[in-house]
């Protein structure tokens, strides 16, 4: 404050008191106490002080924009763009994209090649995307970011656990009526290490909007904004439990979901949906036509049509989670599929966003959203408590929400960077794969090939964002191919005597139950590692390190080229040692061996939750038909951009990690010197 | 995520920073939660294995 504002408020105050001080000299009607004095004191000096404010700032103004302007001069000042935009295609496969695109059926991404750039993008050991999307974020290979597989094990007892997050629930709860509070809230963690592109980007002043990239639950702070992908959990705290209600259904499991009953009611059917840690939301339905029901929940009624998913309905468990219903049957029995129980994001009770009021303002601004890391129910599917119609609705109401989501920050970001993967394009293959070659009576066999279209579409919208000052990159972190064969590894190692199970047992149940450890030498869970039994390292381990690595080449030797039994084709095209293939401080963390299945293979159901069983090789009957969990070298990505290429001959073989890197360099930030990859362009 | 401040010897902290990025860390905070994570594995009580296994459920790529 300068001196003149300071005597003005002297004066004022001194005014004031003697005018307060005037009063002693008339008659005293009543004593109406200092309050009133001091209140209106307080009134004057807010206005006083709000006026000098303004003028302050004010006169600060020029000043300030011209501070800022260099500012910005600073942060962008090695830069060669304002902008970099980042369109994630999940698994978008180079051999369809090129087939489709020489088909002319993909005109703007056939206009982003001719016009700039286009290239097969190396992908990761394993391609599996929770790893192949960390090197792209941190530029690092797995060994750095410690991210291997979806699975991580623990070195005490064998089980299993996420590899991407760790939400540890409190175990002490007081009850409320029919709910159980927690005392204290979850104990969160990102195991994926390392730092992500965006945080470097953010300590140098420039800021990002990140919006489902996977692996990156719980949101961490950094400069910008972010919105949580892959392993986020639902309300129930799984990677997504959808219910199935049928009014001749007992309760019971099925994989991925509940299967429960509908009680027959005077009026209808009742059910309970199941929540968090007990809790549960009652319900009831009402028939009014031949294809439709009322719904009664959380106080409201819905109309349910079949066939048709309701909007996202808020539920409160008290914690808040948001479902779709969808009426699937109405005779003779009615069936009724719910989603599984997602963090509302208008309430969220988990961080899945940066800052936490961008999940907020995005529900408020653009209608509720599916916050769980991988929402199409691709398990529903497989157990028949949908179709594929619905799973097909499902997926686009998620990609549209998503697109609704990138276009509004395209809207906003006018320097930094604007990075969404939209996975709708790896769910479909996932499921929709065995239809590709399936002749024209199949009604889906075009679904995957209409979707590559409207992933075009998606370019094309894109495209008017995109100036002389943005780089804008269309990328996949890994290619498709079918899933015909499942590879038990368990069993070719029990066969082979390097994995023993307890006496009188042929099999043993999931995750090593019934396992012998004490005579066992190696493993496998997860889709792609194979471990030693180590000692000093596994709890019970039996391999002394000194016959590791003889035991690796061995191990090698033998599962390189292993043959199908019951056509000859090679099954397993390599086995890599993860000491040649990675290194970085998590190298420990990692599988001692990398298994790279043929096309056609993978990791079999049961040997991806480490079961034995007595068939190494079993065909591979789901709905689930497409996979990438094979070989590197036959998945790789897809890179389009609109940047001409600095040096192809010198960057014949562009991987996912030298796209970190790459945006660093692009937006004028020298990448540290732990990243490994190169920046592609200059 | 919250964090935490912690005070520590300087002259060890400035010998693991010389190393840090050598060792492929991302900066001096890594390299010590990556330290205190090592140790938190051996001694802490792990969670049952059927919680585990529960909250692995819905992942698509497992039965």
């Amino acid at each position: 404050m300068n001196l003149r504002h300071r005597d003005l408020l002297g004066l004022l105050v001194a005014g004031l008191l003697i005018a307060g001080g005037a009063h002693h000299g008339g008659p005293q009607l009543s004593y109406i106490g200092p309050g009133a004095g001091f209140a209106f004191i307080g009134s004057f000096l807010t206005i006083v002080l709000s006026l000098i404010a303004s003028l302050v700032s004010l006169l600060v103004w020029p000043f300030r924009m011209l501070w800022l302007a260099l500012r910005r001069q600073g942060r962008f000042g090695n830069a060669r763009v304002k902008k970099v935009i980042v369109l994630g295609l999940d698994g978008l496969d180079p051999n369809l994209t090129e087939r489709w695109m020489a088909e002319g059926k993909l005109p703007n991404l056939q206009s982003l090649r001719d016009n700039g750039h286009y290239t097969r993008l190396r992908t990761t050991f394993p391609p599996l995307s929770p790893v192949a999307w960390s090197t792209f974020a941190t530029g690092v290979n797995p060994a750095g970011h410690n991210i291997f597989d979806f699975l991580n094990r623990d070195l005490r007892t064998y089980a299993p656990e996420l590899s991407s997050a760790r939400v540890r629930n409190t175990t002490k709860f007081f009850k409320l009526f029919k709910w159980r509070i927690p005392f204290s809230r979850p104990s969160l963690e990102l195991r994926r290490k390392s730092k992500p592109f965006w945080e470097i980007l953010g300590k140098h002043g420039i800021g990002s909007t990140i919006l489902r990239i996977p692996v990156t639950f719980p949101a961490m702070p950094f400069n910008g904004r972010l919105l949580s992908a892959m392993s986020t959990p639902d309300l129930r705290g799984t990677q997504g439990s959808f219910s199935w209600f049928t009014s001749d259904a007992i309760e019971s499991s099925v994989e991925g979901g509940l299967k429960l009953p509908l009680t027959r009611t005077t009026e209808g059917w009742h059910g309970v949906l199941p929540g968090p840690d007990g809790a549960s939301v009652d319900f009831t339905l009402q028939r009014h036509s031949p294809t439709g029901c009322k719904l009664n929940v959380a106080d409201k009624t819905w109309q349910l049509k079949v066939g048709e998913y309701s909007p996202w309905i808020r539920l409160s468990f008290p914690a808040r989670g948001i479902v779709r219903f969808l009426l699937t049957e109405i005779d003779p029995a009615i069936s009724l599929y719910v989603t599984p129980v997602e963090i509302d994001p208008e309430n969220p009770a988990l961080p899945i966003s940066h800052p936490a009021h961008y999940a907020i303002y995005l529900a408020k601004l653009l209608g509720s959203f599916a916050t769980l890391g991988m929402a199409e129910d691709t398990w529903a599917l497989n157990e028949g408590a949908i179709d594929e119609d619905a799973f097909l609705k499902q997926a686009k109401l998620i990609q549209s929400e998503r697109e609704s989501m990138f276009f509004n920050a395209l809207d906003r970001t006018r320097r930094g960077v604007a990075a969404c993967v939209f996975d709708t394009t790896d769910r479909v293959q996932h499921m929709f794969f065995r239809h590709m070659n399936a002749g024209g009576q199949n009604r889906h066999a075009e679904v995957i090939e209409d979707l590559y279209r409207d992933m075009d579409r998606i370019v094309g919208r894109t495209l008017p964002y995109v100036d002389k000052n943005t780089a804008l990159f269309v990328l996949s972190d890994h290619g498709f191919c079918n899933f015909r064969r499942g590879i038990n590894l368990n069993s070719w190692l029990h066969q082979n005597g390097l994995l023993a199970l307890e006496e009188g047992r042929t099999e043993s149940g999931e995750y090593f139950a019934g396992i012998d450890w004490s005579r066992t030498r190696a493993y496998t869970f997860g889709l792609s590692g194979v471990y030693l039994n180590l000692q000093g390292r596994e709890a019970q381990g039996i391999v002394p390190p000194s016959e590791a690595a003889h035991l690796k080449s061995e191990l090698l030797e033998c599962l390189t080229n292993l043959p199908d039994d019951i056509d000859g084709q090679v099954a397993i095209k390599a086995v890599y040692d993860s000491n040649r293939i990675y290194h970085g401080p998590y190298l420990d963390a990692a599988p001692d061996l990398i298994v790279g299945y043929s096309p056609g293979y993978r990791a079999s159901w049961s040997a991806a939750v480490g079961k034995v069983t007595t068939a190494v090789f079993e065909d591979n009957h789901k709905c689930w038909s497409g996979d990438h969990c094979v070989d590197p070298s036959a998945v790789p990505g897809v890179l389009f951009s609109n940047q001409p290429s600095r040096a192809p001959d010198l960057r014949t073989d562009p991987g996912i990690e030298d796209m970190a890197p790459t945006i660093l360099r692009l937006l004028g930030v020298d990448p540290p010197s732990y990243m490994e990859g190169q920046a592609l362009f200059t | 995520m919250k964090k935490t401040t912690v005070k520590l010897n300087a002259s060890l902290c400035d010998r693991a920073r010389k190393i840090v990025e050598k060792a492929g860390y991302s900066g001096l905070e890594e390299f010590i939660e990556h330290a205190m994570e090592r140790d938190l594995a051996r001694l802490e009580t792990s969670e049952s294995k059927e919680e585990l296994v529960r909250k692995l459920q819905g992942l698509g790529y497992l039965k």
